[in-house]
């Protein structure tokens, strides 16, 4: 099912000077939601700017909804403005959730904004009981968002591009030398996705990647936002981002063109 | 009440408001927002005899109030829709439009002949004005020649109506629109998109990954309404306006400007109510000034 909600706002809090979360009361969505899903977001009255923005659901809490954002253009610019007591249009939840049952050591991988959908996933995972490592990848310190929401879910191991907080370099720098893990999960810029996924296809684990792009509609209907998958035939297709996913099986998206 | 029932030659619709085609699927995401037995219509998405993967993306961009896209008829073939689609749309009242693509006139007749036999087909939509793909498309709808030749095509394969689609990115829709009447169409749709352009200023590349692009949304709505205007003039067949309706107003100004109904696509996308919320406009705007029945309006302002 889906709603379009006019969501009040209680509360945006500045995390760095890029990163924003936005405390949304949005009863519906709240309690239709999934981990992993996403909602579209009306920025601004009027046509300009036209188009919802999608927007991955960071977490739920009871009848809210969190969404943790990176300011990068007018959209997010204007999101940024609003204060508690104003409303915002949001239509959702959509797309596929993670598929976490049976689930009990687990693997999460995040990388910049991609890391804000992953705190839904690790307060489902604790829930069910699963053992959970966090591996964290940001350009540097302030970028590594939702940190604290992360830490009280499972291990939480960090790096940055610049060094200012954990190690140095690429978050596929931290991936775990265990194996033994029976849900790995990953959301953040394509070539990191694209190299946990191929981590994960060496050890043999089942591996999700949550991808995103522009989208017109967010319901399924515009096809703009499609993206390569293996079709069961092995032939290339494309499937929406917004409808067959953001969730995939990493071993049906193709990376590299 | 004022009477919102129209007419399209032998087509009835409920009321003049249709779904335009690639911006509403088969209906089933819309269909879990409201009841789809509200709108007059839902035109299916561009079909072709195979299925069609579409274009690489990035397939669509925003623009000032409005966004290009270049798609390229992605579909899963005229078989699927048969069997898939249609049947679960035929559940709702109202009247389902098939929009068919082709690459030569052959093929948009074998697509006609196969849908004239599926009875929740009420009307052919030919779509001679996609601006997103290589082959047919555009091609047919610049010419009056050729759109005449795909038309009568479709009109032998068919006993139901047919409407044909036109293309905005001409220099003059006149002849195109006597050319495609002359050879049996039932009626005309437009306008499709404009041909546009977007280019990343990061890469100094063209954005899109097809390089055009069909730019829609309210920037387009006076463009479009001047060549429905110019078209509802030249021809005696219904037309169906559509480009940049947004509010029941908007619908209004093309009933004005002679269309016998409307078309909202990208609207749908900006507010995914924006049907039933339009028709209801329409009805009320027609209510406050006196207004019986709504063909009373159609091309007053012409």
């Amino acid at each position: 099912m889906i709603f379009i909600e006019n969501a009040k706002v209680l509360q945006q809090k500045q995390l760095s000077p890029d990163f924003f979360r936005l405390d949304l009361a949005a009863p519906q969505i709240a309690a239709a939601g999934l981990a992993g899903q996403f909602v579209m977001v009306k920025t601004a009255p009027g046509y300009d700017p036209y188009l919802k923005r999608p927007f991955g659901i960071s977490s739920f809490a009871g009848a809210g909804i969190s969404l943790v954002y990176r300011l990068v253009g007018r959209g997010t610019k204007l999101m940024s403005e609003l204060r508690s007591g104003d409303y915002l249009e949001l239509t959702g939840p959509l797309g596929q959730p993670w598929q976490i049952k049976g689930v009990k050591k687990s693997l999460l991988v995040g990388g910049g904004t991609g890391i804000a959908p992953l705190v839904a996933l690790a307060q489902v995972l604790k829930q069910q009981g699963a053992e959970i490592y966090i591996c964290l990848g940001a350009n540097d310190g302030p970028g590594l968002i939702c940190r604290e929401e992360l830490a009280a879910c499972g291990k939480v191991y960090l790096v940055t591009m610049d060094g200012s907080m954990g190690a140095k370099g690429l978050v596929t720098l931290i991936l775990p030398g265990e194996i033994d893990f029976d849900g790995v999960y990953a959301c953040g810029p394509k070539p990191m996705l694209a190299a946990v996924a191929a981590w994960a296809e060496k050890r043999d684990l089942p591996c999700q990647v949550s991808l995103e792009a522009h989208m017109g509609c967010g319901l399924g209907t515009c096809m703009g936002c499609v993206c390569p998958v293996k079709s069961r035939d092995g032939q290339a297709i494309y499937q929406r981002i917004c409808r067959e996913g953001p969730v995939f099986p990493a071993g049906e998206v193709i990376f590299h063109d | 009440m004022t009477e919102m029932e129209v007419k399209l030659g032998q087509l009835t619709l409920k009321n003049p408001l249709l779904t335009a085609s690639g911006t509403f699927g088969y209906g089933r995401e819309f269909a879990q927002l409201y009841d789809l037995s509200l709108l007059g219509g839902v035109v299916v998405k561009g079909t072709t005899l195979e299925p069609r993967p579409g274009n690489p993306p990035p397939r669509i961009a925003e623009t000032a109030a409005g966004m290009l896209n270049s798609v390229g008829l992605q579909n899963p073939g005229l078989g699927q829709v048969i069997d898939q689609e249609l049947p679960w749309l035929a559940q709702f009242d109202t009247a389902i439009f098939v929009n068919i693509a082709g690459r030569k006139a052959a093929e948009y007749q074998e697509i006609a002949a196969c849908l004239d036999k599926v009875e929740s087909v009420r009307a052919l939509e030919v779509n001679i004005s996609c601006p997103n793909v290589e082959a047919g498309g555009l091609a047919f709808g610049t010419d009056p020649k050729a759109a005449a030749a795909i038309t009568a095509a479709v009109r032998d394969a068919t006993s139901k109506p047919v409407f044909v689609k036109l293309s905005p990115n001409v220099t003059d829709i006149v002849p195109i629109a006597q050319a495609v009447e002359a050879a049996g169409a039932d009626g005309i749709t437009l306008v499709n998109t404009f041909l546009g352009l977007a280019i990343d200023i990061k890469t100094r590349r063209p954005l899109m990954a097809n390089i055009v692009a069909g730019l829609s949304g309210p920037a387009i709505k006076p463009l479009a309404l001047r060549l429905v205007w110019q078209t509802a003039r030249a021809v005696r067949i219904p037309v169906i306006g559509i480009g940049g309706i947004m509010s029941g107003q908007d619908a209004l100004e093309f009933m004005l400007a002679g269309a016998r109904a409307v078309q909202i696509g990208t609207a749908n996308f900006y507010n995914p109510l924006a049907g039933p919320q339009i028709i209801r406009e329409m009805a009320g705007w027609l209510e406050n000034e006196g207004v019986r029945d709504i063909n009373e309006i159609v091309g007053e302002a012409l």
